[in-house]
């Protein structure tokens, strides 16, 4: 699915990310674990393709194709997602008419036709339930006075709309309660599937205990210090990041 | 005809001049009307175009911007291509139509909603109506000096008297439709009066369209609301993108009457709307709302003058420009408190959202507080899209164009949404929507 070679980013001239390898397969959930300022959210946005992260050496392959160049709504178009880790509050722009437009740019970029209403407020209406969204808030304004766990569930919510194939989840357990953490690791769960591969981004091990990985990379000063299965999470909460990152140096 | 000023004049006022030369014999009026019209040219030729030294004009200089002036437009005998020009096409409305400064019943209602009354101008005019023309002398009196009142005093040939009763409260909006047609271009010039008597209610909505060609409208609408009375007045200027456009508006209200004002400019190369707003009562409420789309070169002007002359009133102005290109937007918004009228409440914001490094935009706002007891504020911004926000909805697949789109209209939702009669918001919203859309790509 996804395939990593050799990525270099820097971001306004500095190096943030200095030659990352990451490879996951089709179906499989991986957590991408480190410090603060490691370089997690960097990467989902280099991913993501956001204007501003210059690749300067490497290549991601996804689907066996090196999306570098291409623009974020191409990429969105072809299955990748990123949950933000700080969702915007778009003033003015209705949650639900922003869900409508993104799936009908979606389909359309794939050469589908839109959706009529009646089956889309259907869709949204069924994946909202699983996520606890309500009514109210897709009325409202994207995100604005959403509370943390509210722009969470809204994010796990379109993911669940929209059905890429390659999920990024940038620290969506930061600024949840453990109730928000549990309905929101339940809608992660339900799009586990053999065809969809997950990027897991966390600081903490206790996501883990609900989104269960294959996989489990440490990141440390923009390169990967250690990969392993999910037992990784556990060392790591017990010995902290120090040990590793002093590996690495 | 008045000495020639110190400075020479431009061939735009030399043809003005020749214009009023060759129809004033045949405008409509009384000798007493006849007199005004020559009293406001000589003011205008004496003074010539404003240009930027004259402070109200400081920044839409029309002895630079009026290349020419055209001929006063003729009428047109086919009007077959005016009812593509409908701004508000599927809106339930009460229609009055004038094509080239002129009415034209053909295309108007017959038949008017209950307690609303109607008389054109130049019938009245032409059959010695007093009344009417009195009415038209008062409307521009106070803002004579002005040079775009003084040529609609000089030239008006045309417009409608709507006159709304006492207590009557008119469900259907009613449209004054100013339409250019016709493949020369030319000028026309109107004045449309809208008197509300005490508690009436009514929604107007005064639409300007035409095609690509250089053509002139000068309108001047005053708006008289009696006491408690309520009036929406939307104003949608979608000119030909050619044309010269200069709007005046001047409103008084009397006690705890509420003006709900909302000004579209989306047309012509060169536009200003001037509203001159005066409180005669106490418990008045003015809420002036406008949207300016610029694109290419265009100029769009909104110039708010607000006179608080009387105690417990409040005034809201909310102007937001989008601009791309090499377009420039000015807003000038002057509220006046003077030292009677205590408590009052005034507040402007003015906002532009530039697409490119060489849109400008001016703004001007000023309060001028000789009360003590007010609560005043203004403030103006300027800047890009955020493109925070708009990789935001890239991410989710949304291509930059329509993201933009939707940030724009977020951005214009705060003066669209209050638009009065949700049909008529939604086909303003239509018309943004269908100007950013005719745009897209080339940026
Ligand atoms: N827009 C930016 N401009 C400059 N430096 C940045 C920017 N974003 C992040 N950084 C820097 O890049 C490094 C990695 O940041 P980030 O990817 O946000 O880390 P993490 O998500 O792991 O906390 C940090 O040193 C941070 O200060
Ligand atoms: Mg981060």
């Amino acid at each position: 699915m996804l395939e990593i070679k050799n990525l270099h980013v820097s971001v306004d001239g500095r190096e943030i990310l200095k030659g990352i390898d990451l490879v996951v397969p089709t179906g499989e959930v991986h957590a991408i674990m480190g410090p603060n300022g490691s370089g997690k959210s960097t990467l989902s946005y280099t991913i993501a393709g956001r204007d501003g992260y210059e690749v300067t050496a490497g290549e991601i392959l996804f689907k066996g194709e090196d999306i570098v160049g291409m623009s974020a709504d191409e990429r969105a178009a072809k299955g990748v997602f990123l949950a933000f880790q700080y969702p915007m509050e778009i003033p003015g722009v209705a949650t639900m008419t922003f869900l409508k437009t993104a799936l009908n740019a979606q389909r359309k970029a794939r050469g589908e036709g839109e959706m009529s209403t009646p089956d889309f407020m259907r869709l949204v209406r069924e994946k909202s339930a699983l996520l606890k969204v309500t009514q109210d808030m897709l009325k409202r304004p994207l995100n604005v006075g959403f509370s943390g766990g509210e722009k969470k569930r809204n994010e796990v919510l379109q993911m669940a709309l929209l059905e890429p194939s390659l999920c990024v989840l940038d620290e969506t357990d930061s600024g949840l309660d453990i109730d928000a953490l549990k309905v929101v690791s339940e809608g992660v769960n339900a799009l586990r599937s053999p065809d969809r591969s997950m990027i897991v981004i966390t600081h903490y091990q206790r996501l883990l205990d609900h989104i269960v990985p294959d996989v489990i990379h440490v990141l440390s000063k923009g390169r990967i210090v250690k990969t392993g299965g999910k037992e990784l999470a556990h060392e790591l909460e017990a010995k902290g990041y120090a040990d590793f990152v002093e590996d690495a140096a | 005809m008045a000495a020639p000023s110190t400075v020479r004049r431009t061939p735009a006022e030399d043809a003005l001049i020749e214009r009023f030369g060759a129809v004033r014999a045949e405008l409509p009026g009384s000798a007493e009307v006849a007199g005004w019209r020559e009293a406001a040219f000589e003011r205008f030729a004496e003074a010539g175009l404003p240009h930027r030294r004259v402070e109200a004009w400081k920044y839409t200089d029309l002895k630079r911007l009026m290349a020419s002036a055209a001929p006063v437009a003729a009428p047109v005998a086919d009007l077959s291509g005016v009812a593509a020009m409908d701004l508000l096409a599927g809106v339930e409305r009460h229609r009055l139509v004038f094509v080239n400064g002129r009415f034209a019943p053909a295309l108007s209602d017959a038949g008017l909603p209950e307690g609303v009354a109607v008389t054109t101008i130049a019938e009245a005019l032409g059959a010695g109506d007093k009344a009417v023309a009195d009415a038209l002398a008062a409307a521009s009196a106070p803002i004579a000096e002005d040079a775009a009142v003084a040529l609609n005093t000089a030239f008006l040939s045309d417009g409608a008297v709507i006159r709304i009763a006492a207590a009557a409260a008119v469900a259907t909006p009613i449209e004054i439709a100013n339409v250019f047609a016709g493949a020369e271009a030319g000028a026309a010039t109107l004045r449309h009066l809208v008197v509300l008597g005490a508690d009436a209610s009514a929604d107007v909505i005064e639409t300007f369209a035409g095609p690509d060609l250089a053509y002139e409208t000068n309108a001047l609408t005053a708006l008289d609301l009696g006491l408690g009375a309520r009036l929406g007045y939307t104003r949608l200027q979608a000119e030909g993108g050619s044309a010269l456009h200069l709007g005046t508006v001047s409103a008084r209200i009397a006690a705890s009457a509420n003006l709900q004002l909302f000004n579209l400019m989306i047309g012509a190369a060169v536009a200003r709307a001037q509203v001159f707003f005066a409180f005669e009562g106490e418990g008045g409420n003015l809420d002036i709302r406008g949207a300016t789309l610029g694109d290419d070169r265009q100029h769009a002007d909104v110039t708010l003058m607000v006179d608080h002359a009387v105690p417990h009133c409040t005034s809201t102005e909310t102007l937001k420009a989008v601009l791309g290109g090499e377009a420039r937007a000015v807003f000038q918004g002057n509220i006046l408190v003077r030292q009677h009228a205590q408590h009052t409440d005034a507040r402007m914001m003015l906002n532009a959202l530039l697409r490119s490094e060489t849109a400008e935009f001016d703004a001007k706002p000023e309060l001028e507080i000789y009360a003590d007891d007010v609560q005043c504020a203004h403030g103006a911004t300027s800047g890009a899209l955020d493109e925070n926000l708009l990789f935001y909805l890239l991410s989710r697949g949304i291509p930059r164009a329509e993201a933009e789109e939707l940030l724009i209209v977020a951005f214009l939702g705060q003066v669209l949404q209050e638009i009065p009669n949700e049909t008529v918001a939604a086909a303003v919203s239509g018309l943004v929507e269908s100007w950013l859309a005719a745009r897209r790509g080339t940026k």
